[in-house]
């Protein structure tokens, strides 16, 4: 596939996504709708739709006026943040300056487990949504991802996505959708059921360890917030820390969604970063 | 400037003392009152200077304290100042409004006198402390590792924001070989004379500082915690260095690595290092070691690598850049800090 053609495809993606619209210097914003205290109102994600690269062929970045249009739009639209992750340091003083503020650095747990039983493959429907729902109900803030924006993020993607889930009886104990690149199996998004032991963490990190070791040997990854159950898991089983080239950023508009609260309480995943703002996504596949 | 009918002052007395210790005594019951040697130690003997701003009534009543301990920090080669926060408060007895005001002002008035770029400029240093580079330079950078409240404070009064995670590292004793290759462990002997030189040499792009004169203060001259010094020489030459203080933890104590310094190609100097650690740890009697760090910093995939387990801190390094020589967004890719630039070690 050509560049262009690359671009073409991302950019019809990106207009698919439920009531994603295009900003200046082709910044999208991609609603992450986040019951927040009740209320039904949606994060935005901000996705490149491919930003271009300088003449060293280093990865380009929006200007200033971008990211404002991008923010004041946003604030327009109602949402309660507008996201953004970046991947080098010069675009992290732009979206400063443009009322930005750093959420941390994106870390990654990494490493290999031990395979354990193998989990079952899960159709992305209701019944997702519903563990989605239940997992996401004891955190301040997380995406609720029903049916339309599971089919768009995942089934339509570009790129090829499996889900790996656990059952206990009838009951789904815990899923995770999952992506293959480089030498890693790179978890998009994780949801397990709360309970005392971490026992569904536990079973779902083994039946992806896995899923990983089929796929020859693949070291498993994880990009979420350290507090998160599902990072204390696999780094209690002796995965490793690593700092990866991306921040996280928000520009709030809830006086209430500050950033003791995006930091300690927000329960963010790897498929809410639709590609840093300063690099092209197919860049970053074997980051 | 300070609002209608107050002053800002520039020296300690035993009205700033009292005021301190209720601030602190309201945030903790079990707050122990400071001595007047550890008062000495954290203002008068610092090296690089520990400038502060009084915020008073026309009467000397203090309504508000920020105060920052100076430290060199390195910036491809250029030294600059940083300075850590620390023992900031507005007073206990204000109602909470007027305190958070007197906090702000008291900001103001620290950043307008002592951070940015250029000579300093404030009300002139009080005639009985001796003069500091501090009073000086301005800071092109501070920072703080606050609790939470505090954090809130600073972010509102000072424009702090995040700078790095605070990353907490642990691993059992008695997991490393005892092999030190070619070099020779001394412990508890004086720091020696090309500590300076070796972190002029080997240190990282960007980092806080170490000269003799610092760990000095930082450590020998503390009057309220004693510490090991852990040193490693390779043909008489130092190669890597560390800092153990013990940290009960109900029965069992732990030793935490509260400072250290490797070059960053040495692997053997590493793993001397980590030996000696083992080694240092077994003759005390510590069950296990501890140390800090920020994601920016290489060894926290090394020392993983080495058995250390990390886990998220309940504190952050937050912090403002107030020169262009120093950009905050840098800081946060690539400052090197250890427990030592920290008020918990």
């Amino acid at each position: 596939m050509t560049a262009a053609q690359e671009r073409d495809a991302r950019a019809a993606w990106l207009a698919r996504a439920p009531g994603a619209r295009r900003g200046s210097g082709g910044l999208w914003r991609v609603p992450l709708p986040a019951p927040f205290r009740g209320a039904a109102r949606a994060l935005q994600a901000l996705a490149p739709e491919c930003p271009g690269h300088d003449s060293d062929g280093g990865a380009g970045a929006p200007s200033l006026e971008q990211l404002e249009d991008a923010r004041v739009a946003a604030r327009a639209d109602g949402a309660l943040g507008l996201v953004a992750s970046c991947g080098h340091v010069e675009t992290e003083a732009l979206a400063r300056d443009a009322g930005f503020e750093r959420v941390g650095r994106i870390l990654e747990v990494r490493g290999r487990l031990a395979p354990g039983a193998p989990g079952i493959e899960v159709p992305l429907d209701d019944a997702v949504s519903t563990l989605v729902a239940e997992v996401n109900a004891v955190h301040a803030l997380a995406t609720h991802w029903d049916p339309a924006l599971l089919h768009w993020r995942f089934g339509d993607a570009p790129e090829l996505h499996g889900a790996c889930g656990v059952r206990d009886g009838d009951r789904l104990q815990a899923l995770a959708v999952y992506s293959v690149g480089g030498e890693a199996l790179e978890v998009q998004a994780w949801w397990a059921l709360a309970d005392a032991e971490g026992l569904a963490e536990q079973r779902l990190g083994a039946a992806l360890a896995e899923v990983a070791a089929r796929a020859g040997g693949l070291e498993l990854r994880l990009e979420a917030p350290l507090w998160s159950p599902a990072a204390r898991s696999l780094l209690a089983q002796g995965l490793t820390l690593r700092p990866t080239a991306r921040s996280l950023w928000v520009a709030s508009f809830e006086p209430r969604l500050d950033l003791e609260l995006l930091r300690g309480r927000w329960l963010w995943q790897r498929a809410e970063d639709l590609g840093p703002i300063d690099s092209h996504p197919s860049l970053e596949q074997d980051s | 400037m300070p609002g209608a009918g107050l002053q800002r002052t520039r020296s300690r007395d035993a009205a700033l003392e009292e005021a301190f210790d209720a601030a602190f005594r309201a945030l903790d019951p079990g707050h122990a009152r400071r001595s007047a040697a550890t008062w000495s130690w954290r203002t008068e003997q610092v090296p690089s200077g520990a400038p502060f701003v009084t915020l008073r009534s026309q009467e000397g009543a203090v309504l508000a304290h920020y105060g920052a301990l100076a430290q060199g920090m390195l910036v491809d080669g250029q030294r600059l100042l940083a300075g850590q926060a620390v023992d900031t408060f507005a007073a206990a007895e204000l109602p909470r409004r007027r305190r958070a005001v007197a906090f702000q002002e008291a900001c103001e008035a620290f950043i307008e006198d002592h951070c940015g770029v250029g000579p300093c400029g404030g009300v002139p240093a009080s005639p009985v402390s001796p003069a500091t580079e501090a009073e000086g330079e301005r800071f092109a950078f501070c920072y703080g590792f606050p609790v939470r409240p505090a954090w809130r404070l600073g972010r509102a009064g000072l424009g702090y924001g995040l700078v790095q995670e605070f990353l907490q590292l642990t691993r059992p004793v008695g997991t490393q070989g005892t092999a030190r290759w070619d070099l020779d462990l001394a412990v508890n002997a004086a720091w020696p004379s090309d500590l300076d030189e070796l972190f002029r040499r080997e240190a990282p792009p960007v980092a806080f500082e170490r000269t003799v004169e610092w760990l000095r203060w930082r450590f020998d001259a503390d009057p309220s915690a004693s510490s090991t010094r852990v040193l490693l020489t390779r043909g008489g030459e130092l190669a890597a260095w560390a800092v153990l203080r013990e940290r009960k933890e109900g029965a069992a104590s732990v030793g935490v690595v509260v400072d250290r310094f490797v070059p960053e190609r040495d692997d053997d100097a590493a793993d001397a290092l980590e030996s000696a650690l083992d080694e240092c740890a077994r003759a005390q009697g510590w069950a296990a070691l501890a140390l800090a760090l920020g994601e920016a910093d290489p060894d926290l995939v090394r020392l993983q690598q080495r058995g250390w387990r990390a886990e998220l801190g309940a504190y952050a390094l937050v912090g403002r850049s107030f020169d262009p020589r120093a950009p905050q967004d840098r800081l946060s890719r690539e400052l090197r800090w250890t427990l030592a630039d920290t008020d918990l070690a």
